[in-house]
């Protein structure tokens, strides 16, 4: 609200290459939330569900939840309908809000539904077919949004819930992480001052909103004045076209994608003279694809970013140093570096007992962005968020292997705790295997995996490479040389595109489904 | 090898099309018009768009390098299998060693095929 009233005439976002001004925004926002208040007696949950991406109502629809004193919950037209209506239901929210893009979703969500519902629908205008088709619900058109003037400022509540995130859960029913808007705000106002973002930056718009790393993009963005460019369907195919066209200033997506650009020619030196900031974060960000990006970027600061949205977005970040960096990397991967102010973190070992500087274990972490836990699951909240031996405070254990810094060095990432595997009893680190691999072929997107699954563990252990390879035999040779004989692969799987889930990471299950098929 | 031409790139479009309509237990195309847009028609997201140029790219030996064309025609299937077309035509008649990067990485790549066993 300080930014729509300081730069109610710069441009908040560029949707579809038409910019909306923080103050056509704001009026979006508060006619969004003052239509939530006026149904609040009866539809009075709070959270709202935003079925909307990438348009002016998907961000007005944001905003308004949040005016409105109630969390967001975003759901996604590009998920199965049957994933969605089961995060819909187990929210309990009561009101959706839905932009145009998403109506042919819509059936799949109120059809199921026998709850009685408020749907807003801010882009369209005449409604009487939904109503008609559904008319246990309320729905209410652009026309019948209230006034921006009938918005009330809620009471602040620091613990409420700013939005609910559905994460996928071993037992596959997705668990909804309640993220606390004191946990936002720590988050939104380190990384605002850390990256210096003022109202002249243009800032990519990669995440959906169901990928908590939108968070980012929306609200560090916005808390400064700066413009989000959201890039079109095509715009995709190639993001250098789109970083030089819309001349963004910071870049924020998953490692991924910049092993797809190599893939496509698009990472070449000097190519994106415009960014003064690019953040990475998701998954492994390899040393190679740091290198490219930063000669392609050279003006450019580049961060890798670490945290599960269990801890806000981000908990961690390594700012990458052309001289230091290479070598304080591990396994050719980048290093997540260090702890955010207030957070703080312990490496532990299986009886969640702290280990010596230089030795690995799983990373516990706790501080002002550790989130509530998850939705209505006391079970899962407390397997997750533990008071280990000997401390008194909570901790969140992240599953990830990282190891404990030697003096002021960076936490280095080694794989999530599962990714250490056994391997006629050897433990294999699958990690090590990858980075072999990456390093004898020259491609980033690698994955190794255990299998087949045997009683002890796994019999071997089996690659899969994106891209091209033009020497077999070689790769073979340099593998063996670098591995021992339990650690090389048995089979070597070349793909023109590793599988990615709707975040756009390298999706291991996928790989693995594809192994069983073949058996 | 002689580089292919535009209705070479087309048939192999079509055939990549194809597959994937498999894949997903849905009919044929029997008709691929040049204005008929692969990602707006819904046919393809971006992924499996780059998917569709990589492989492309391999079947027909060549690296195909996208810096300079416009998303906004890339998609729509007549530009497209021009400018594959002429793209593969002028990288076979240029030195190996004018390809940077992605000429480093290329090479006879299987489509997901299994090796070394």
């Amino acid at each position: 609200m300080r930014s729509a009233a300081q730069f109610s005439e710069r441009p908040a976002v560029i949707v579809g290459g038409t910019p909306v001004t923080y103050w056509r925004l704001r009026e979006l926002a508060l006619r969004i939330a003052a239509s939530v208040q006026a149904h609040q007696q009866q539809f009075g949950t709070s959270l709202v569900a935003v079925f909307a991406q990438r348009s002016a109502t998907a961000f007005g629809a944001v905003l308004g939840s949040l005016l409105a004193g109630h969390g967001y919950v975003p759901l996604n037209r590009t998920f199965p309908a049957a994933r969605t209506r089961l995060m819909f239901e187990r929210s309990g929210c009561q009101t959706l809000i839905v932009d145009r893009e998403s109506l042919p979703q819509l059936n799949a969500l109120l059809d199921a539904d026998e709850r009685r519902l408020l749907v807003i629908c801010p882009d369209l205008q005449d409604l009487q077919w939904h109503r008609r088709q559904w008319p246990q619900h309320v729905f209410i058109s652009a026309g019948a949004l209230e006034p921006s003037a009938a918005w009330r400022e809620p009471r602040e509540d620091q613990d409420a819930i700013a939005y609910l995130l559905f994460t996928s859960g071993s037992t596959g029913v997705p668990k909804g992480v309640m993220v606390a808007h004191r946990n936002v705000t720590a988050f939104v106002n380190y990384m605002a001052d850390r990256l210096q973002v003022t109202e002249r930056d243009i800032a990519s718009q990669m995440f959906d909103l169901t990928f908590d790393l939108s968070v980012f993009d929306m609200f560090v963005a916005w808390e400064r004045g700066a413009c989000l460019c959201c890039p079109s369907k095509k715009a995709l195919i190639n993001p250098g076209k789109f970083i030089q066209d819309q001349k963004l200033t910071i870049w924020f997506s998953v490692p991924s994608t910049i092993a797809l650009m190599r893939q496509l020619g698009l990472v070449k030196p000097d190519r994106f003279p415009s960014l003064r900031c690019s953040l990475f974060c998701g998954e492994p960000l390899p040393v190679s694809s740091a290198e490219a990006w930063l000669k392609a970027a050279p003006n450019c600061i580049l961060e890798n970013l670490y945290g599960p949205t269990e801890l806000t977005i981000a908990c961690t970040s390594y700012r990458w140093h052309p001289q230091r960096s290479s070598a304080e990397s591990e396994l050719g991967i980048a290093p997540i570096g260090y702890a955010y102010p207030g957070m703080n973190a312990l490496v532990v070992d299986e009886n969640l007992r702290e280990v010596e500087p230089g030795e690995a274990g799983e990373l516990l972490m706790n501080g002002p962005q550790m989130s509530r836990g998850y939705w209505r699951d006391p079970e899962r909240t407390h397997s997750a968020f533990i008071v280990p031996p000997g401390r008194k405070e909570i901790f969140y254990r992240t599953g990830d292997r990282v190891r404990r810094p030697v003096g002021d060095g960076p936490l280095t990432h080694l794989g999530r705790t599962d990714f250490q595997v056994k391997i006629l009893g050897h433990r294999v680190e699958l990690g090590e295997v990858e980075a072999v691999v990456r390093q004898a072929s020259g491609t980033d997107g690698v994955v190794a995996l255990g299998w087949p699954a045997s009683a002890s563990g796994y019999g071997g252990i089996e690659v899969f490479i994106e891209g091209g390879l033009a020497q077999v035999d070689r790769l073979r040779e340099l593998i063996a040389s670098r591995l021992p004989d339990y650690m090389v692969p048995r089979g070597l799987h070349v793909m023109n595109r590793l599988p990615r889930n709707v975040n756009g990471k390298i999706d291991r299950n996928a790989l693995r489904s594809m192994l069983g098929e073949g058996k | 090898m002689s580089s292919p031409t535009p209705d070479d790139v087309r048939v192999f479009v079509a055939g990549f099309l194809n597959r994937k309509l498999k894949e997903r237990a849905q009919g044929p195309l029997h008709h691929l018009p040049d204005d008929y847009d692969l990602l707006l028609s819904g046919l393809l997201d971006s992924l499996a768009f780059v998917e569709m140029i990589t492989a492309t790219g391999e079947h027909f030996h060549g690296q195909l390098d996208f810096e300079g064309l416009d998303p906004e025609k890339l998609t729509i299937v007549g530009p497209l299998c021009v400018f594959v077309s002429e793209q593969l035509r002028e990288r076979a008649q240029r030195p190996r060693d004018e390809m940077g990067e992605v000429g480093e990485i290329s090479g006879s790549v299987l489509n997901h095929s299994l090796m070394w066993r």
